[in-house]
């Protein structure tokens, strides 16, 4: 609003002289109009008003409307003439857009007095028919201001303003002059809130005064420059202006402009420059190197929990205690191009690391919302936080890998709703790990050929964990277990603190000789025994044995557990003096299995089951101690199954031999078949089995897919009608025909 | 690969000619499994699928027919030798044994072995029987005394065996007996031995 006492100024000096008449074409369609028509001989002002086109215009095209059609304005406004020297009338032709309202003018003296009106009359609508005219009852001229208003609405137009009285003022001598008082040009600043303050000096002037404030933005940030109408303060030659506490002050550069018009159109403007940075990035940009080493400044952001200034080549962090981290190369590249949902730079949050040294000369950096690698030949991908917590809490991504990909998802109704693989580079070998979120409820799922083993395996090993129905977590991932105690005292629990055959059989049984205990894990060596007892074996190998007393029988394969073992309450390890679990069984009686299916091998994969038994024959008790622990076995081994991976029908498939033997009591026997890590969200299981009536005989077996909503493995159950073989009081499982179940199984992924 | 051909001479134990055949006839029931007709499953949901194959049949394995080897001592193949390591920790304790015996037995006929043991000992007699499933009379006896208890027990429709084990608290003349009570002629091993306590 700019102040009336000047009008009065001039209104004493002017002469009266001919009507005035603006018909509005002298102005380009869509100007905002202020004080456009301000120098003589015209005289009047107006507030914000918008010059536009209109095919009823009252004359020829254009017409002054209250505001522009397009902003959204929820409140009445008037339409207000300032005129720069007193009149005697002021007339036009006036619309109301879309439908008639009343209408009414007002016209006031300097003193805010009211002069005349007409009105309040029915304004037609779209049609400039109406006319509205005021005229001062004095001789002397006093109208110094005219307010137009329809009715509840800010959108309404007139054409052909008229207007006499006295001549419109002179222009000021000069334009206004602008002075930006606070903040000081050229200031370094680290702050969120400024105050902004100056002056404008000269004659005329109009309030407000228009502030623009400029800086960088991310580049997808398409807002125009922040601006402010600013009121003049003060009155006389030399006004003042202010934006006290300015909040959320941006980073980098930053220039403020005001401008300032009088009421002839003569503008002044002034400008300043300071930097906003906190001092933590301040002093590490100097630090690193400056500009040499980051370039210019691109942008500044606000995330949730710091500020980020981003260079050209490199970016700065700091959190509210002062701790900054620098993004750089690639890993910035790949954090910048990282969107949320509005296209927001800056998505992967507050970098929570320093970038360091990954797997196979790889780097990574911690983010709030996840991890991103850069590996000089595979490439720089992000790793979503769900996916990180895993990686992290189950081993690390020495064992899981680093990304090959960005995490997607599936595109069919498989519910796989977050997905991403992994590679090991130090692991060459190795198949990619896949981490996904699957199902519904959902569940992450690690799948991996494990690399942190004593013994590289091609097996496959699964991990899954509860989503707590989020589908792109956070899931509840447990920290690896610690190693569970060992069976406490196994030599005088299970060998009457003896050995055999002072005292104890040879084998003990744990639970029970014909529980069938299992184990998973992976066989660390497989190989024919050295010498076996001769009281406690049927068959015995000829190896060149001098005493013949001396001979193998059994073969041996040592099991590496994976994980934690079930079956084995009340206790909690499947070992005692021992860290590997062997699986012993007469050789003989799986010589057709082992040609069949191929000898089991160092690194398969094994889940079996068998009698779980504390080995007396080598125990440290009694008289006829020999010195050894007293070690766990499985002995013998009902059934086991073995897994690797392997190439079938053109596709990578976890081959699975299953050997189900005569000593196999009848009890339920579960276990899982997992397929290769799964190569795609959209990816679909093929199983590949034998007939049963041509693998099993007198044992049943049954599988199904699991989970049943969106599968992952084969699940398999044996069960046989119970029959318990002899065991001699040397604790011999005597073996027994006419039982069993031999089959190789193929479980791949297919899309 | 060249490890992998150095594990698999390492576990080859084929026994004699028999298994020899049984090993080619299962090779080549392996190679022919893919060519067998297949048998397609309905999937068990909309999206997984079983394809089923024929393979030779598990009844082929002697182990499982019932159809066990003859006798008690099988030949692996000459290039498979136990792991140093295995004959460490698998010897066999300061056992004092009889000479092994692995021989015919008429029917009705007796076979001893004996053994003198200078104190107290653990005696271990085991005689196995190929021949019959039928129990056959088995003593072990410390100076003409019987002693120990016997775990007797069949495998199959033609092996046998009894395991006996006895804790003297003095010395003697051990001996292991077996007397054929079957009808037929059975191939018994017998092993004796003692471990001084």
């Amino acid at each position: 609003m700019f102040a009336m006492s000047f009008a009065a100024l001039f209104i004493q000096s002017a002469a009266m002289g001919a009507p005035t008449v603006l018909n509005f074409e002298d102005l380009a369609p869509g100007t905002t109009v202020t004080a456009q028509y301000g120098p003589p001989p015209r005289g009047v002002l107006f507030q914000q008003a918008y010059l536009d086109t209109d095919p009823a215009a009252h004359s020829p095209t254009r017409v002054l409307r209250s505001a522009n059609p397009s902003a959204e304005i929820f409140t009445p406004i008037p339409l207000v003439m300032t005129f720069t020297s007193a009149q005697a009338r002021v007339k036009f032709f006036a619309e109301s857009s879309g439908v008639a309202l009343n209408g009414k003018l007002i016209a006031f003296d300097a003193s805010n007095n009211v002069v005349a009106h007409d009105g309040p009359k029915l304004v037609a609508a779209d049609v400039f028919t109406t006319v509205f005219e005021v005229i001062d009852p004095d001789t002397t001229p006093s109208i110094t201001r005219a307010e137009f208003r329809v009715e509840n609405s800010a959108h309404f137009a007139i054409d052909d303003l008229e207007f006499d009285g006295e001549p419109a003022a002179p222009p000021p001598p000069a334009p206004p002059v602008v002075q930006i008082t606070s903040p000081a040009n050229g200031a370094e600043l680290d702050v969120s809130t400024i105050d902004i303050a100056g002056t404008v000096t000269g004659e005329g002037l109009l309030s407000p005064v228009k502030l623009t404030m400029t800086f960088a933005r991310p580049p997808e940030s398409t807002a125009p420059p922040f601006t402010s109408d600013l009121t003049l303060t003060g009155t006389g030659t030399i006004r003042q202006f202010s934006l006290p506490g300015f909040t959320g002050v941006p980073l980098g550069p930053i220039t403020v402009t005001v401008t300032a018009e009088n009421f002839a159109a003569q503008q002044g403007t002034a400008s300043i420059t300071f930097t906003n940075l906190p001092t933590a990035i301040r002093n590490r940009f100097n630090a690193e190197g400056g500009a040499a080493t980051f370039g210019a400044f691109r942008f500044g952001l606000f995330l949730n929990g710091c500020k980020v200034a981003v260079y050209q080549q490199g970016a700065i962090s700091t959190d509210g205690a002062g701790v900054t981290r620098l993004i750089r190369g690639n890993i910035l590249t790949k954090w910048l191009s990282l969107r949320g949902t509005f296209n927001q730079t800056g998505f992967f949050g507050c970098p929570t690391g320093d970038e360091r040294d990954g797997p196979g000369g790889s780097r990574a950096q911690d983010f709030q919302r996840g991890r991103i690698y850069s590996h000089p030949t595979i490439g720089t991908f992000s790793v979503p936080a769900v996916f990180v917590d895993a990686i992290d809490k189950r081993g690390g991504e020495e064992t899981v890998g680093i990304p090959i990909v960005e995490p997607t998802n599936s595109t069919t109704i498989m519910k796989t709703w977050l997905f991403q693989r992994f590679t090991r580079p130090d692991f060459p070998n190795l198949q990619p790990s896949t981490l996904e979120i699957r199902d519904m409820p959902p569940r992450l799922w690690i799948e991996r050929q494990p690399s942190d083993l004593p013994v590289e395996t091609t097996g496959t090993v699964y991990e899954d964990f509860d989503c707590k129905g989020n589908i792109l977590g956070p899931c509840s991932v447990d920290p690896l277990p610690g190693t569970p105690d060992p069976i406490p005292d196994a030599g005088n629990t299970f060998c009457e603190g003896s050995t055999y055959p002072c005292g104890p059989p040879e084998w003990k049984a744990i639970l029970g000789n014909y529980i069938s205990t299992p184990i998973f894990g992976v066989a660390r060596n497989s190989k024919m025994a050295g010498v076996d007892n001769p009281f406690t074996h049927e068959y015995i190998y000829d190896i060149g044995c001098p005493e013949k007393v001396d001979c193998p029988s059994d073969w041996n394969v040592s099991i590496q557990t994976i994980g934690p073992q079930r079956g084995i309450a009340p206790f909690t390890s499947i070992v005692a003096e021992n860290t590997l679990v062997e699986l012993e069984y007469e050789e003989y009686y799986a010589q057709y299995a082992h040609v069949f299916m191929d000898w089991p091998q160092t690194g398969d994969l094994f889940f079996a089951a068998g009698r779980w038994i504390i080995d007396c024959g080598h125990g440290h008790n009694g008289l006829c101690a020999r010195g050894d622990p007293y070690r766990t076995e499985l002995h013998p081994v009902f059934m086991w199954a073995k897994m690797k991976a392997e190439q079938f029908q053109g596709h990578l498939a976890t081959r699975c031999d299953i050997w189900v033997n005569g000593w196999y009591p009848g009890d339920p026997i579960e276990f899982d078949i997992f397929p290769p890590p799964r190569p795609s969200p959209d990816a679909l299981m093929t199983l590949n089995k034998p007939v049963d009536k041509d693998a099993a005989f007198n044992v049943n077996v049954e599988f199904s897919f699991q989970p049943g909503s969106a599968s992952n493995h084969v699940h398999v159950r044996f069960t046989a009608s119970p029959r318990q073989v002899q065991v001699t009081d040397a604790g011999e499982m005597i073996f027994q025909p006419l039982r069993g179940y031999e089959g190789k199984w193929f479980l791949f992924w297919s899309q | 690969m060249r490890a992998r051909r150095l594990r698999r001479k390492r576990v080859g134990f084929i026994t004699n000619s028999r298994w020899a055949i049984i090993l080619l006839l299962v090779a080549l029931s392996a190679l022919s499994a893919c060519s067998k007709k297949q048998e397609q499953r309905p999937p068990a949901d909309q999206s997984n699928k079983v394809v089923e194959f024929r393979q030779r049949p598990i009844t082929d394995d002697p182990a499982v027919s019932g159809k066990l080897e003859r006798g008690f001592k099988l030949t692996p193949l000459p290039q498979t030798p136990p792991e140093p390591t295995d004959l460490e920790r698998e010897h066999l304790p300061a056992f004092q044994f009889a000479p092994l015996v692995e021989e015919q037995l008429s029917a009705g006929a007796t076979r001893k072995i004996e053994l003198q043991v200078g104190g107290a000992a653990a005696l271990l007699g085991s005689v196995r029987w190929d021949g019959t499933s039928s129990p056959l009379d088995v003593t072990l006896s410390l100076d003409g005394a019987s002693v120990g208890t016997a775990s007797t027990y069949s495998i199959g429709t033609h092996r046998g065996g009894s395991i006996l084990i006895a804790r003297p608290a003095a010395g003697g003349r051990v001996t292991l007996t077996v007397t054929n009570t079957s009808s037929v002629t059975v191939t018994v091993k017998m092993v004796l031995g003692a471990l001084t306590r």
